[in-house]
Parts: C-alpha cells; structure tokens; sequence
C-alpha cells in the first residue's frame, strides 16, 4: 500500500466530513431564532377632543354675539319689544322650546342614533373583532403551522441534505473502497492467474516429487514387525536445493518407537532425492525445502 | 451357542450312549461283519490285543479265566469318537459275565488317542473312550468299583507311526485284568 | 477511514495467507515388510585367552530369530570394527545396514569379564547404546542374551525375552512298550537344556508359574494321572491332590495363588479352578463334551478353554465374575491349545482348517479384528507358547518321526527349528521373564 493512494480519499473524506459538519450546525442555529410573538390587536374608536372643544368655543362665541344684539335691540326696542320680546319671548321660548325639543329630540334621536350606531358599531366591531381574533387566531394557527411547517421543511432539508451528503460521502467512500477492493480483486485475480499458470506448471512438477518423493520413500521404508494398521507418524524433512536430507526428525510420534524409528530411518535410508535438485529455487523454497511426510500403513496383516 | 443346537446335540448325544449300552443286551452281533473297523483291530495283534472270535462265547455261558485268552481286549474307535464300535460288543460283554461272575476280578480300562490333535484334547478323548468301554461293563452287570480307568491320550502309542493305519491302532482302549 | 483500512488490513491478510501455502505433505502407506538389517560384527577379545562362546553370534542368533531383525551374514562384512573409531559408516551403508553392533571383552578379575557393546545408526550416523555386562567366563551366554535384551528393546521399544527359559517334555523309545520321559529346562534358545524330572511314566503339560519360580506339570509315575509342583531353584517337588480319573491341564493363575485344571471326577473332563491355598475346588464348566485346556487371561478375569460342545473342538472364554461364556473360534474344525499374548490381544492355537485332509498348524488371531492367519505348514504342530513379549510362539512338531521344537514369529515371518535334541520332543513352555 501505498502513502500517496491514501491522500485522495483521505481529502474526500475530510470534505465530506466539514459537509456534514456545516449542514448540521446551521440546522441547530435556526433552531436558534425566537419564534417570533403574533400581537393581539385591539382596535378602538378614536374621539377628536380638540374638535369638540372648538366648537363649543364658536358656540359659546356667537352666543355671546346674540346676547349683545339682542341687548342693543331690546334697549332700542325694549318698549316696544316688549310686548314683541314677551310676545317674542314667548314665541322664542315656544320656538326655543320646540328648537329645545327638536334639538332635545335630535339630540335624543342622534344620541339614539348614535347609541345606535355605537352599538352597531360595537357589535360590528366586535363582530369585526371576533372575526379579526379569529382571522388573528387562524392566521396564527396557520402562521404557527406555516413556521413549524416551515421548521419542518428546514429540518427535514438540513437533514436530508446531510443525509444525502453522508451518502454520498458514503457512496463515494464504497465505490472507492470497491474500486479499490475490485483493484485489488483484479491485481490477486491476475497475480491468481499468474500463479495458477505458474501453479500448474509448478503444480505439475510439485504432483511430480511428490509421488517421486513418496516412491522413493516407499522403497527405502521397512516397515517394522512392532507396526501396526492406524499407526501414524508425521516426519518432518529439511532438504537441501541438491536434493539432499539436510535433516530429517518426527513430528508427530506414532506412540511406538520402532515404527517411529523406521520412519526416520526411510528418510535417511534415502538421503538424497536427485530430482529435486532440478526442481526451480523459487518452488524449491516454497514447497520443497521443508516437508511433512505421513508414514501410515495400509493392508498390514494387524 | 445356542439352545437349540445344545438341545439337539444332548439328545443325539444321550441316544447314542443310550444306544451304545442297549445294543449290548441285544443279541451277539457279528464282528466280521463291520468292515474296516474290524480288519484294523485284527492287525492290531502285535500289541496287548487278541485274535478276534467273538462267536464261539455267545449266549449267557459262564465264562472262565481259559475263555478270557480268548477274547479281545483292545477297542477300536473312530477318529474323534468315543463311541464304542459295534465288533466290539461280543466280547465285552463276555467279559462283562466273567466280572459279574467274579467279583474279586477288577479291570483296568486305559484310553488312548492317535496324534492328532492337542495332547490335552487328546487325553480327555482317551478318558470318555475309557468311560464309554466302563459304561458298557456296568450295563452289563459288573459293578463300577472292578473298574478303574485312566487316560493316556497320545503319550503311549500302540504303534510309532504317522499314518492313517497306525492312527487308526492307537484310537483305542485297552482292557487289563488286575492281579490281585 | 476505519473501515478502509479494515478492508485493506483483511486483503493483506488474504494475500498473506494465500502465499504461506499448506506444506507439502508427502503421504506413505507402503513399505517393505522386511525384518531390519543389523550387522552384528564379532566382538573383540582383549581377555587374553579363548572364549567359551561368540557373545556376537549368539546375539546375532537372537536378534534374528525375534523375527524382527535379518542380522548380516559374517563373511560379507567388509571389516570387523571393535571401536567407534574403526567403524566407516559408509560401509555400512553400502552393505545396506541400518544397524551396527559393535563389541569388546576385556578381562576383570581372575574369573570375570566385562563386555562392552555398542549400537549405531548407520543411516543417521550416530551411537544409540553403548554400555557394558560383567559376567563370570562360564556364564558367556547370559551375558550374550541379555546383550541381545539391551539391543532389542532399544530398537523396538519392546521388552526382549531372550533371558527367559523353556521347558519341554522328551520321550525316548527304549525297547518296545517301554519309554523314558524327561522334563527338560534350557535357555530360550534350546542350548544348556537340563533334566529336572525322569519318569518311566508319561510327563505331560508342564507350565511356568508367573513369577517363573516353579513349574506345574502331570506325572503318571504312580500309573495314574497327577499334578505335581516342582520348584526350580531346590528341585523340590509337590504332589497336589488328586482325584479319580483325569487329572490334567495345570495353568497357574496370574497371581500365582489359583490353579485351573481339568478333571473327570464328575464323570466327564471339566474345568476346575483349584485354590492352592485354601484346597477348595471350585468347578467352572458344566457340560457333557470335553472341555480342557485352560488357560488365564493376563488379567486373572478370564479362562480360556478348548470345549467340543459345539460338534468339534473351538475355543471359548469364560468370565470368571459372571460365568459368561464366549466362542471365540469360528474359522477351520479344529482349535485348541489356546494361548493368548500378553496384551491379551492376540490368540495362538493350533488350528485345522476345514475340508479333512488339512494337517494341524499354528494360527494366531487378533481378537480385536477377529482375523485369522496360519503361520505354519507343518501339518503337525502342538502345544503353542508364546515369548511373554508376544514375539515369538514355540510349538511342538514333527520332523520325519521324531517331535521336534521349532518356533515362529508371530507375524509369521521367521520360523526356526530349535537345536536337536535326543529323543521326540514335545510340550514346549516358555517361561515369563525371569527377572
């Protein structure tokens, strides 16, 4: 493995990593902003102050302006007004009377009217209100709703989008790891196929010594009258690349040191396997330097 | 082994001595008549044993000391067996009558065997031929204690030979009068 | 990152793996069954005067007849090293010798001399034994013997037998209808024999104690059957209670305390076993053919016996803790004279294969496998007894007219004839070991 192969993905990784670490935090930040609290709207009559004390001013004016003509006309007249003045009197007390009444009664009509339309108005107002608390509430709701949907859809998106960048960084991490293994798949498929081209010619020669091995073994094996059927020893053999037993020593013991002793003894009986001597050095070393050999005989009599 | 076999082979077994004993109280039988038995047992004459002339002592004669000369005292018997042939019959049971008539006179009855086969199985072969010459006596009248019998199996041949006719002359049981 | 490195650290495993192949295993289930080639070289004499026996030859006669070794003829050696330093392996190896023994005496004391012997590897060039014997001159063949013993063991992990003894019965014809029977005592390999009993009578059955100190045997001196205990160090000699009839077939227990035998006290041959302490008499088998030939498992928890209950003579075994009775011959018409190794794995037997005609020769079978193989052709063989390290089985047969000794390994690849004797020889007993 090579350093440099690390460095790609290891980049990748690490942009996938911030990604990640981005989408997630403006999630939690948005979290973070107050939700922000609708007002109730109360919304009253405005009455105009300054208005009415204006024209209580003028009235009161032009009050006073009546009262000094008519205090010039009753000097120039009182006589004669004052007949005309009770007369007058009367008649504008009837009149002011009547206008008192009218007024009262105008007054009382646009009073009622007035209530009137007060409660009109304050029934549509409420009205008006209620529908208003109600829009208010509904709009609230829906604001509400519209926010959390809102918050949902944030979230759901953050999450998503986060989602979608660790798959992909995941996606991107597997194919590159399958790229990778598929690599390496395709090298050990080649490398098999190298060796099992090189095997089978190798496997060949091995199948070859083996049974050279084991003929050569066979004829310099006596088998020792203590042997018996199911006895087992495994002999181990050091050679030498010229064929040679360097060393020869048992393994696994068959438990009876006669038959063990043959064992040994067919190696050395041996001493040296010529064919291996022609044997590649490179299989030599791999198979042939050190070998295991089972001695366990078939078809005794016991 | 199992039951019916050893049920079988005891009432063959026990027929045969049955018969071996009852055979003996039927009437003289003709020696000559037995074919290779009986030619082996005239050849054996080199040893202790006696001409054969079975016939001339039939019936319930007594028997004296001079008749005994004249009687077989060595039996014959078939490899393996220790059945008592039928040549012999006639003149054991003359000298069954001269124990019966004289119970001061005792007989020594000794089994042998060929070669073949184990020396031990061999002298337990020779001690039931021995029995079987004894059982033949006791049937006859003569009580068990005027008989002794041992067994020498292969140890004492009557004839040093490894063959079928020497075999055949030491499968045998000699009949000893004791002196008293 | 991890997980890279986890799948790069597993190719690498995988990759490793694959390039330390399985070692190559070579597999051999064939050989030459061939006894082992040793040569025994003459051994030097530095004593100053002739030797009464060749120590190497007797050795070499040992080593040859366990079956388990083929010791080099003399006249082909090439040389006659008497020390390491005179021995070229190369020669040796030529000759295609596994072994070499090699071997000196020198005088110690007046009487004395010491032997001393070595044993190499010819093949891995190196010393496997080298030690020394003292022994008296007169005494050369024991110090031969327990030569071959030493040699023996190290080469095949078993324990040799050839400083055990023998005993066997001759017969002498001396004029028609009169014999002599000797019991006779020798080295395993029939030289030194001794008479320890003569008798007019028949001798029959002797057989070892286990610990090798005394003999049983039947006498008929008196004119009947009995079984008398000899002990070989005084000669003394017992006779054991006998019974009317068949008294026969002594076999000692392993333990020496019991003694199985057949008598027909009952009217027919049966197996007793005879406390020799207590006198008590306890009979064993209840049939109507003949049952005989004891004989005890090594372990003491069995008898094995020849009965005809089944037609014709098989041999069977006998627990003694639960009387289960076992057949444990089924090939041939004939066996008998059962003896078992040791181990207790393998029975001898004389043994007659069916078909008539065939002739009488020792079998051995592996209980373990049941199988069954003749190892003689000899037609007339008796009384089979094995080495106590199951190598060897002596047997009695028939040569010309005369019995005669002979022996064969018990995988059948070595059969000898045992030294001449005078007189028909029978009964052979090879003794336990005796030390």
């Amino acid at each position: 493995m090579e350093i440099r192969s690390y460095i790609v993905p290891f980049v990748l990784a690490l942009g996938v990593h911030a990604a990640v670490l981005a989408l997630l935090s403006t999630h939690w930040m948005g979290h973070d902003e107050p939700q922000r609290k609708v007002p109730r709207h109360i919304e009253a009559q405005m009455i105009d102050l300054t208005a009415l004390a204006r024209r209580e001013a003028e009235q009161a004016h032009i009050a006073e302006e009546r009262a000094r003509e008519a205090e010039q006309a009753q000097q120039a007249e009182r006589k004669r007004q004052e007949r005309v003045a009770a007369e007058q009197r009367r008649q504008e007390l009837a009149k002011q009377q009547a206008e008192a009444e009218t007024k009262r009664k105008a007054r009382q009509e646009a009073e009622k009217k007035r209530q009137k339309e007060q409660a009109a108005q304050r029934a549509a107002e409420q009205k008006r209100q209620a529908e208003l608390e109600a829009k208010r509430k509904a709009e609230a709701v829906e604001r509400k709703r519209k926010a959390e949907e809102q918050a949902r859809r944030q979230e759901a998106e953050v999450k998503r989008k986060a989602e979608a960048a660790a798959k992909a960084a995941k996606e991107r991490e597997r194919k590159q790891a399958q790229a990778e293994a598929e690599l390496k798949q395709a090298l050990a498929r080649e490398q098999k196929a190298r060796e099992a081209a090189a095997r089978q010619a190798s496997q060949a020669v091995i199948g070859d010594i083996q049974s050279y091995i084991q003929a050569m073994l066979q004829n310099g094996w006596r088998i020792p009258s203590t042997a018996r059927n199911g006895m087992e020893a495994v002999v181990t053999i050091h050679l030498l690349p010229n064929g040679e037993v360097d060393q020869a020593y048992i393994h696994t013991s068959s438990g009876n040191a006669a038959f063990d002793n043959s064992a040994i003894q067919a190696v050395y009986r041996v001493q040296r396997f010529p064919r291996v001597a022609d044997i590649d050095p490179i299989l030599f070393e791999r198979r042939l330097r050190k070998l295991s050999v089972k001695f366990r005989p078939e078809g005794l009599r016991w | 082994m199992q039951v019916g076999n050893l049920t079988k082979s005891v009432i063959v077994s026990a027929a045969m001595i049955w018969a071996a004993g009852c055979s003996t109280t039927s009437t003289t039988t003709d020696a000559e008549g037995m074919g290779a038995g009986a030619g082996a047992g005239e050849q054996a004459g080199g040893a202790n044993s006696y001409g054969t002339s079975g016939g001339s002592l039939s019936g319930g004669a007594v028997v004296t000391a001079e008749d005994l000369k004249q009687l077989r005292t060595v039996f014959y018997f078939d490899f393996d067996q220790s059945v008592v042939r039928q040549d012999g019959f006639a003149d054991l049971e003359a000298h069954a009558r001269y124990l019966a008539q004289n119970p001061s006179a005792s007989v020594r009855l000794e089994g042998h065997a060929d070669e073949r086969g184990t020396r031990e199985y061999n002298i337990a072969l020779g001690e039931r031929r021995a029995q079987a010459v004894e059982r033949l006596l006791v049937v006859n009248g003569v009580s068990a204690n005027q008989v002794e019998t041992v067994s020498y199996g292969e140890e004492k041949p009557a004839v040093l030979g490894h063959d079928a006719a020497s075999w055949s002359k030491n499968r045998r049981v000699e009949l000893k009068y004791l002196s008293k | 990152m991890v997980i890279m490195r986890r799948v790069a650290a597993g190719l690498l495993v995988m990759l490793l793996s694959m390039m330390a192949r399985a070692e190559l295993v070579v597999e051999v289930t064939q050989g030459v069954e061939a006894p082992t080639a040793i040569a025994v070289v003459p051994f030097g004499n530095e004593t100053g005067s002739a030797l009464s026996e060749d120590v190497a030859a007797i050795v070499q006669q040992d080593l040859q007849r366990s079956g388990f070794f083929q010791p080099m003829a003399r006249e082909n050696m090439l040389g006659f090293p008497v020390q390491q330093s005179e021995l070229y392996y190369r020669d040796w190896r030529i000759a295609k010798m596994d072994y070499v023994v090699i071997g000196r005496a020198v005088s110690v004391g007046a009487n004395d001399i010491s032997v001393r012997f070595e044993l190499y590897d010819v093949l891995r060039e190196q010393s496997l034994l080298s030690e020394q014997v003292t022994i008296t001159r007169d005494n050369l063949r024991d110090g031969a013997h327990f030569i071959a013993d030493r040699l023996f063991e190290r080469l095949t992990g078993l324990q040799g037998a050839f400083s055990t003894r023998i005993v066997y019965v001759t017969a002498e014809q001396l004029a028609p209808g009169k014999q002599r029977f000797r019991l006779q005592l020798a080295d395993w390999d029939g030289a030194r024999a001794r008479t320890i009993l003569e008798s007019s009578e028949p001798i029959m059955s002797p057989v070892w104690s286990m610990d090798g100190s005394k003999l049983a045997y039947v006498s008929f001196e008196t004119g009947k059957p009995a079984i008398y205990v000899q002990y070989l160090a005084t000669g003394r000699r017992e006779r054991i209670q006998s019974f009317p009839g068949l008294n026969g077939a002594p076999a000692w227990s392993p333990d020496g305390s019991q003694l199985a035998l057949v008598l027909s006290r009952d009217g027919n041959p049966e197996i007793y076993i005879l406390d020799l302490q207590s006198r008590q008499l306890q009979r064993v088998t209840r049939h109507y053919g003949i049952d005989t030939e004891p004989s005890w498992a090594p372990d003491g928890q069995s008898l094995i016996f020849t009965s005809d209950r089944g037609g014709q003579p098989q041999i069977y075994r006998l627990e003694l803790a639960n009387r289960k009775l076992e057949r444990l011959t089924f090939e041939g018409n004939y066996n008998s004279s059962g003896r078992l190794t040791q181990d207790g794995r393998f029975l001898a037997m004389v043994h007659r294969s069916g078909g008539g005609g065939n002739g009488f020769d020792v079998a051995v079978q592996d209980l373990k496998t049941g199988r069954l193989d003749v190892l003689t052709r000899s037609g007339m063989v008796e009384s089979p007894s094995i080495a106590p390290n199951g190598s060897v089985v002596i047997y009695a047969t028939q040569e010309g007219t005369r019995g005669v000794l002979a022996a064969v390994s018990l995988d059948g690849r070595v059969q000898f004839r045992m030294p001449a004797v005078s007189g028909d020889v029978r009964e052979p007993a090879w003794s336990p070991y005796l030390r």
